[in-house]
C-alpha cells in the first residue's frame, strides 16, 4: 500500500538542532518503505491558485488556516497502516509537530501521472489540492476528472509524479510525539473543509508557469491549489 | 530652483533600480548599489555640476559599486560577469535603453503572489525611491517591520522563483488590473490615508501619478492605464478643496471650486479622451474617471451621466460600496427620495460596511429630503464609526445643520 506523509510543522516555533531528518530517510530506502519525498521551502513562499467565473485568482498563500503548515511530504510504501505509521512515528519532526499519514488512493491509479523523464532544469514546486466541500457538492464527473490534465503534463515532462489521497476518516493518521510518548490518532489532520486531497509535484521554469498548470487543473476550479517551492538540490 | 540631484532623483531612481535587479537578479544588492551611486552623485555633482546624462551616470555608478559589492562579498559568480558584460553595452547606459525593464520591475512588484502590503512597499522602494523609514511612516508601521516586510518580498520572489518579466498576451490582461490595484492604492493612501490625522499626504499622491504617468508611457493607449492617470489627476484636482482650513473633509457640492486645480482637471480630461477612444466597453478606471470628470464640471454636471456611469461600473465591482455610491449619485440626479429608496434596500439586503460611508450617505440625503430628525440620527450613528478626524469634523458639522445644539429640532420641511 502506498501513503503520503505531510511533515507538519508551526512556523513559528523553534526548530530543534537535532531534527535532522536524514537517518529516517536513510532506513527508509534500505527498508524500501521511503519511496520519495522532499522538504518545501516555508509557508511564506506559498501560492494560492483558484479559477472561478472563469477568472485565474491568484494569492500569497499558505492556502490552509491550521498553525502546523506543510513542511515537506513523503511518500511511503507499507504492507499496511501500522507499518507505515510505525515508521513516520520515528521521524524526527514527531517530536515538535506533526505527521499526517494518508492513504493513496490506488484506485484512481489510471488518473495518476508517472513521472516521465522531466527535464534537468528548472524549480520544483509542490501542488497541494484542496477541494471547497461546497463547491464540491454541485460538481460534475467531468468537472472534477483530472485525466486531461494528467496526460497533459505527463507529454510536457514537466510532471514528477503526483498521488490522490483517500478522503475517508479511517484513511488518515495523525502522529505526533510528546515527552518521549508517541500519540497516534486515527482520523483527520483538520475539518473536511480544510481537507488535502492529493499532491501534484511539477517542474517548470518559474511561478508563473507554475500558476498556469494549476490554473489548468479541475481543482482550481472547485477549491484551492497552493503551490509551493521545493527546496532545491 | 529645484534641486538637480532632487529632479534627477525622482526620474532616475526606478530606471537604474530596474536595470540592475535585471542584471544582477539581486533586488537588495540593485537597492543598495543605487543608494550609493545618489549618494555619491550629492556629493560629485554639487561640486561638477550635472552631467549631460544623468540617467547613464548613475547607472554606471551603480554598477560598478555593485561589483564592488560582488567582489568583497566573494560572489565571482554569473552575476559579476553579468554586470561586466554589461558595461560594454554602452547604449544601455542611456535611459529607456531598454524600455521594458521598468516596466518589468512595476509588473514583478505588483505579482499577485506578493501579499498586497508587500507590493505596496516594494513598489515604494524600487520605483520611487522611498527609504524604509519613510514607507513605515506612512503606513503607519515600525521601520523594523517594514524592513522585515521587505526582505519577505524579496525572498519570495526568488524562493518562489516569481519571474522579473513583463507578462505577454492574456496574462498582461491578467497581471495590469493588480498593477493598476498597486497604483491606485498608492494614490488613495496619499489622498485619504485610512489612519492617522493627516487627511492628505501630497508627496504619495505626487509618486502615484508619476508612477502612472510612467506606466502610460511605457503601455501607450492602454484604455485602463489611461482612465487611471485621468481619475487621478481629476481626484488630486480637488486636493486642496477638499479640506477646510480647520482640516475637515469639505462634501464636493461645498466645495470651492476656485480652488479646484484647473490644469489638472485639463490634463484628466484630455487623458480621458484619449482613454475614450477605445473600442469595446470602459473598464473599472475608465468608469471612474468618467464620474470624476462629470464631477469635475461642478455645476453643469449632469447627474444621470454619473448614475449610468455607476451601473456599468456595478458590472465590474457590485460591492456595496460601489451600490452605495450608486445610490447617492442617484439622489443627487433625480431627487433624494430615490436614492434613499436604494439605500434602505441596502440595509435590509445586510451587505453595508460598518463604516460611517453608510450612514454619512443616509443621513445627507434624509438631509436633502427634509428629514432633520432621522438625519441627525443617521449622521450620529455615523459619528460612531469615524476612522479619521477629518471625517468627524465634517459630520459634526452636518450634524449641527440638522439638529443644532440649544435649539429646538426642526421637523418637517
Amino acid at each position: 500500500m502506498q501513503f503520503v506523509m505531510l511533515v507538519r510543522v508551526d512556523p513559528d516555533l523553534p526548530v530543534p538542532e537535532d531534527a535532522d531528518a536524514g537517518a529516517w530517510a536513510d532506513e527508509g530506502e534500505r527498508t524500501g518503505m521511503r519511496l520519495a519525498g522532499q522538504p518545501a521551502e516555508g509557508p511564506e513562499t506559498a501560492t494560492v491558485v483558484r479559477v472561478r467565473g472563469g477568472r485565474t485568482l491568484v494569492e500569497d498563500g499558505p492556502a490552509l488556516r491550521q498553525q502546523e503548515r506543510i513542511a515537506g511530504f513523503d511518500v511511503l510504501q507499507a504492507d499496511d497502516a501500522d507499518a507505515a505509521v510505525a515508521y513516520a512515528a520515528k521521524h524526527p519532526v514527531a517530536a515538535f509537530g506533526a505527521l499526517e499519514v494518508r492513504e493513496v488512493w490506488e484506485d484512481f491509479v489510471t488518473d495518476e501521472p508517472t513521472a516521465q523523464e522531466p527535464a534537468e532544469e528548472g524549480v520544483d514546486y509542490l501542488f497541494v489540492h484542496v477541494p471547497d466541500q461546497d463547491l464540491l457538492v454541485d460538481a460534475t464527473r467531468e468537472g472534477t476528472d483530472p485525466t486531461a490534465w494528467v496526460r497533459d503534463v505527463e507529454r510536457r515532462r514537466v510532471t514528477l509524479g503526483g498521488h490522490r489521497l483517500r478522503d475517508e476518516p479511517e484513511a488518515s493518521t495523525v502522529i505526533r510525539k510528546r515527552d518521549g510518548e508517541v500519540l497516534v490518532t486515527r482520523g483527520p489532520f483538520a475539518e473536511l473543509a480544510e481537507q488535502i486531497a492529493g499532491i501534484d509535484l511539477v517542474r517548470v521554469s518559474d511561478l508563473d508557469e507554475a500558476i498556469a498548470l494549476a490554473a489548468a487543473h479541475p481543482t482550481s476550479r472547485i477549491g484551492t491549489i497552493e503551490i509551493r517551492p521545493l527546496v532545491a538540490g | 530652483m529645484t534641486d538637480p540631484l532632487t529632479a534627477a532623483f525622482a526620474d532616475e531612481w526606478g530606471r537604474v533600480v530596474a536595470v540592475l535587479v535585471r542584471v544582477t537578479g539581486d533586488w537588495a544588492l540593485a537597492e543598495d548599489a543605487a543608494q550609493e551611486a545618489f549618494a555619491t552623485a550629492a556629493v560629485t555633482w554639487r561640486r561638477d555640476g550635472v552631467p549631460a546624462s544623468p540617467g547613464a551616470w548613475l547607472t554606471t555608478v551603480a554598477r560598478n559599486r555593485a561589483l564592488d559589492r560582488l567582489r568583497r562579498a566573494g560572489r565571482e559568480a554569473r552575476a559579476l560577469e553579468a554586470l561586466a558584460a554589461h558595461g560594454e553595452e554602452e547604449d544601455a547606459m542611456e535611459p529607456d535603453a531598454v524600455p521594458d525593464d521598468r516596466l518589468r520591475l512595476i509588473f514583478t512588484c505588483c505579482h499577485p503572489a506578493l501579499p498586497m502590503e508587500a507590493r505596496v512597499a516594494l513598489t515604494l522602494r524600487t520605483l520611487c525611491g522611498l527609504t524604509v523609514e519613510e514607507i513605515a511612516a506612512t503606513f503607519g508601521a515600525t521601520e523594523a517591520a517594514m524592513a522585515k516586510r521587505l526582505v519577505r518580498a524579496r525572498t519570495k520572489i526568488r524562493t518562489a522563483h516569481i519571474p522579473y518579466r513583463v507578462p505577454s498576451g492574456g496574462l498582461l490582461e491578467e497581471r495590469l488590473p493588480g498593477v493598476l490595484a498597486v497604483l491606485y492604492l498608492l494614490f488613495t493612501e496619499g489622498y485619504a490615508p485610512s489612519g492617522g490625522t493627516a487627511v492628505v499626504r501630497p508627496p504619495l499622491t505626487r509618486e502615484a501619478i508619476r508612477l502612472t504617468r510612467v506606466l502610460a508611457r511605457l503601455m501607450p493607449g492602454e484604455p485602463e492605464v489611461l482612465g487611471l492617470l485621468a481619475l487621478e489627476l481629476l481626484q488630486d484636482s480637488r486636493r486642496t478643496a477638499r479640506t477646510d482650513e480647520a482640516g475637515a473633509l469639505v462634501p464636493l457640492d461645498e466645495q470651492d471650486r476656485s480652488r479646484w486645480d484647473a490644469s489638472a482637471i485639463a490634463e484628466g480630461t484630455a487623458v480621458l479622451a484619449l482613454a475614450e477612444r477605445t473600442a469595446g466597453p470602459a473598464g473599472p478606471y475608465r468608469l471612474q474617471a468618467r464620474i470624476a470628470a462629470e464631477h469635475a464640471r461642478g455645476a453643469a454636471a449632469d447627474g444621470e451621466v454619473v448614475v449610468a456611469a455607476y451601473e456599468d461600473l456595478l458590472a465590474h465591482v457590485p460591492s456595496p460600496y460601489v451600490r452605495l455610491a450608486h445610490a447617492v449619485a442617484v439622489g443627487t440626479a433625480r431627487g433624494p427620495e430615490a436614492g434613499l429608496a436604494l439605500v434602505r434596500a441596502l440595509r435590509r439586503e445586510g451587505v453595508l460596511p460598518d463604516e460611517p460611508g453608510p450612514s454619512a450617505a443616509e443621513g445627507e440625503l434624509l438631509r436633502r429630503a427634509g428629514h432633520p430628525v432621522e438625519a441627525a440620527a443617521a449622521f450620529r450613528e455615523a459619528l460612531g464609526r469615524v476612522r479619521h478626524e477629518g471625517e468627524r469634523a465634517h459630520l459634526e458639522r452636518r450634524l449641527r445643520q440638522v439638529a443644532p445644539p440649544g435649539g429646538s429640532e426642526h421637523t418637517g420641511t
